[in-house]
């Protein structure tokens, strides 16, 4: 089990350095600097090239590299010249953010897909299903960006029920942090609970009809009983797969949400960054996706096995 | 079963106690209410960054209201041209060239320190610093000299005559915003956590942007400010700005944008519209062809009609141009006007081509909305002209600024406007002007301006604008599409906000209900 998480992550600091570096080459070869994004567009090319030289950005860049990597091993992102802040501090204020947004947006599309497709399995071409089928093809349609500022007119500008932007630490006030959230975790959970649905229903139907299952139902064991502790568990096996993919692409594609409701996450900073060339956010924003997506597609590597004791009893046998 | 019960609610657990707890290292972003005296919400368009005076942005909807609020302001213009002194007690001089400043006495910062001329001295003297990356280094450099006479009075030096300082402090925020010298220790830091004499003090300045304003309550005005808070949160999107304000989630909306105002008049709220010399404009590159031939200007001035463009690109809310100036300006003549006259635009295309110079050119577009709107716009109209073609690049805003800069473009949409015709033409119109981008070089215009900046006579200054405005509109070195200005949008139940001459919003007295 050691060696197997060591070798993980071996694998994963090289996919680490090989994308802190590519992405730093890409933005370096981006026309503009942040002189231009903190003088504007009224400033001589003197002014800029003054500001460029004051922030060591004439330096070539594969010395700024390097000061930038040994400073990042050490848990030193840099300071953003644009903002002055620590970037290491702005990146994992925002990327708290955009956890919890991930999360419980995660968990309100897998309790809607977990409770629609076990039903829908249960009672195949019933009403459930059938409704199901069709809510799903609707949102798989409707991208967010179609999805988000319907979802601002109707129940925020119309209805008044939530706020158009903004967003309340939880910690200042437990009501108004759900009501800010509300919009946007929806909005996520609309177009990912499909996937789920789908995948979960489809392979809750062919476990249901595995042998093992009939010889239950021979047995006299109660239909639910079989649902959820013989057919549940091995279905949702694929569903985890895929659960660990999204939640890692959300992490890093929670921009449009984050920009249309105005919530301070780490795909509204990087938009901004990528915007003003503040490269080292941009860098800092693109290790901790790089790193939070390595850690939950090792997590769910290790989850298999407290789901499915096959997985265990596999790997203690080879 | 009890076994996957009690997985089950472990599991539910864990993710509660994640979420309480990456919510304690979430963002600190957010609004929150203020105290009995009330407290308001105002909507920006642009980041701030760092808070220090000398990087803060003094346009309307960018760091003006922090700057305003935080550090108050020497002297002021009002919309009506009448000069307000504030921490400055007088601005006077003889010759245009030296002034002598007297600062109100009995002021303090914020963290007790007293408000002097080595404040202003070193907070004027430290924009001139290329590491320090001030929007104000170009203005800053007009002062010479500063010399300290006492604590209250100064004497200022500039480098050439201006009878128009008082406007170049109130135009410039990092002239009118003093700090102490203790922003020297260390800069970085004094972004986040600024000192200033004004009427707010900076509660909470999130990684978000978000500011959070509280009363000063040593500030040098009996009685002000009268709110006890003020929240400035930013948001770029004007149609979720325009929604805030339908919703009650902000108070007051400081734009340059008209979009919206009308569903806050409706909901009971004004609207206080400051309107600029001068306008947006599309800008061309005289220093090459093809724009360096008067006839290909003139031909696009004629052929391109503003208020088809205000129509089209920001739905009539916007004041197209006709005079370069408003009509409450001394210099301001009705005869003097921008035409639009499609067949002399036909007439002067098919010349060029007579010529052996058709015209083709490359229009340089960002992402604005103007930009993206006009790009379309001149595909669209100049695709009904013979002899002309038109190739749109479109580049990110910081491109966009590195190219400009370098005149690295055909035409482009810039600016080119003011509180009043020197702020709003001197710099983009006056030979070897800053941000005379297009390279335009016309001795009586340059003249013109120089004697408006320099002359006391106000008759005199009166017709030199209007020489200004004839050689702009002679020569076309750039075609003004529609009257900037500034727009502050509030709810019904505040009242009290000022705005100057440069569109810059105040609230030391403003109240809500």
């Amino acid at each position: 089990m050691m060696s197997y998480v060591a070798a993980k992550l071996g694998r994963a600091l090289f996919v680490l350095l090989a994308l802190s570096f590519l992405t730093y080459v890409v933005l370096e070869a981006t026309p503009g600097s942040v002189a231009n994004s903190i003088l504007g567009p009224n400033a001589t090319q003197q002014q800029v090239a003054d500001l460029e030289a004051g922030l060591g950005l004439d330096r070539p860049m594969l010395v700024r590299y390097w000061e930038w990597l040994t400073g990042a091993i050490r848990g030193d992102l840099g300071v953003s010249p644009l903002t002055s802040r620590p970037v290491a501090e702005t990146v994992f204020t925002a990327a708290g953010t955009t956890i919890q947004l991930v999360l419980l947006g995660t968990a309100l599309a897998l309790l809607i897909a977990v409770a629609s497709a076990l039903l829908a399995a249960r009672f195949p071409n019933g009403i459930v299903d059938r409704l199901g089928g069709m809510l799903t093809s609707i949102t798989i349609a409707v991208p967010t960006f179609v999805a988000g500022p319907i979802l601002a007119y109707v129940f925020a500008v119309k209805l008044g029920f939530f706020p158009v932007a903004g967003f309340t630490p939880f910690s200042e006030s437990p009501g108004e942090y759900l009501n800010s959230v509300a919009l946007p975790v929806i909005c996520i959970a609309i177009t990912e609970l499909a996937t789920y649905q789908r995948l979960l229903r489809a392979d809750m139907i062919a476990v249901l009809t595995e042998p093992y299952v009939e010889a239950a139902r021979t047995r006299g064991i109660r239909e639910r009983r079989i649902l959820f502790r013989h057919a549940f568990r091995p279905a949702v096996i694929p569903t985890t797969t895929v659960l660990g993919l999204s939640v890692g692409r959300m992490i890093g594609g929670t921009v449009i949400v984050e920009n249309l409701f105005g919530i301070p996450g780490m795909g509204k900073l990087v938009a901004q960054a990528i915007l003003s060339r503040d490269l080292l956010v941009v860098q800092g924003v693109v290790l901790v996706i790089g790193v939070v997506f390595v850690l939950i597609n090792t997590l769910i590597d290790l989850a298999y096995g407290f789901i499915d004791p096959r997985v265990r009893v596999r790997e203690r046998v080879s | 079963m009890r076994g996957v019960r009690r997985r089950t609610l472990s599991l539910l657990a864990v993710t509660a106690t994640l979420v309480l707890g990456l919510s304690a290292c979430g963002s600190d972003g957010g609004g929150s209410n203020g105290g009995s005296g009330g407290h308001i919400t105002v909507v920006k368009a642009i980041p701030s960054g760092s808070l220090d005076a000398a990087l803060l942005s003094s346009i309307t909807y960018g760091g003006a209201t922090a700057g305003n609020a935080i550090y108050d302001q020497l002297l002021w213009y009002t919309p009506d041209g009448e000069l307000k002194y504030g921490l400055a007690e007088d601005l006077s001089t003889t010759d245009g060239t030296t002034w002598t400043l007297k600062l109100r006495p009995g002021i303090t910062f914020s963290d007790g320190t007293a408000f002097t001329t080595e404040a202003v001295k070193f907070s004027w003297e430290r924009l001139l610093d290329p590491t320090l990356g001030s929007q104000a280094i170009g203005a800053a450099s007009q002062i010479a000299k500063i010399e300290i006479v006492s604590d209250l009075e100064a004497t200022i030096t500039l480098a050439s005559v201006n009878r128009k300082f008082p406007a170049l402090i109130d135009a410039q925020g990092a002239l009118n915003w003093i700090v102490p010298t203790s922003a020297g220790k260390d800069p970085k830091a004094f972004g986040l956590d600024p000192v200033g004499a004004g009427p707010f003090t900076v509660k909470r300045f999130g990684t978000d942007d978000t500011l959070e304003l509280v009363k000063n309550a040593d500030y040098w005005q009996e009685g002000l400010p009268r709110l006890d808070a003020i929240t400035v949160i930013t948001s770029s999107d004007a149609a979720a700005t325009a929604d805030m304000m339908a919703t009650g989630d902000a108070d007051v909306r400081v734009d340059i944008l008209q979009e919206g105002t009308d569903e806050v008049k409706d909901a009971g709220g004004s609207v206080l519209s400051v309107p600029f010399q001068g306008g947006v404009t599309l800008n061309f590159n005289m220093a090459r062809a093809p724009f360096d031939d008067i006839r290909a200007r003139q031909a696009i001035v004629n052929a391109i009609d503003p208020e088809f463009y205000n129509e089209a690109v920001h739905n009539g809310t916007e004041k197209a141009v006709t005079t370069l100036v408003t009509d409450n300006q001394a210099s301001y003549d009705p005869d003097l006007v921008q035409v639009h006259d499609s067949d002399r635009a036909q007439e002067l295309f098919d010349e060029l081509a007579a010529d052996g110079k058709p015209l083709k050119f490359e229009f340089l577009a960002n992402t604005t909305t103007s930009s993206q709107g006009l790009s379309q716009i001149l595909t669209a109209i100049l695709g009904k002209y013979d002899n002309v073609s038109v190739s749109i690049k479109n580049v990110d805003l910081v491109t966009y600024g590195g190219m400009v800069g370098k005149r690295d473009f055909d035409a482009a949409i810039l600016a080119a406007y003011g509180g009043d015709p020197d702020t709003a033409f001197f710099e983009p119109f006056r030979e070897g002007g800053q941000t005379n981008l297009g390279g335009w070089v016309d001795d009586e215009a340059t003249q013109a301006l120089v004697t408006g900046r320099t002359t006391e006579d106000e008759a005199a200054a009166a017709d030199a604008y209007r020489t200004v405005q004839e050689r702009i509109l002679a020569e076309a070195p750039a075609l003004f599409l529609i009257r900037s200005g500034a727009v502050l949008s509030m709810a019904e139940n505040v009242s009290g906000v000022e705005v100057t001459a440069g569109g810059l919003p105040i609230f030391t007295r403003a109240t809500v209900d």
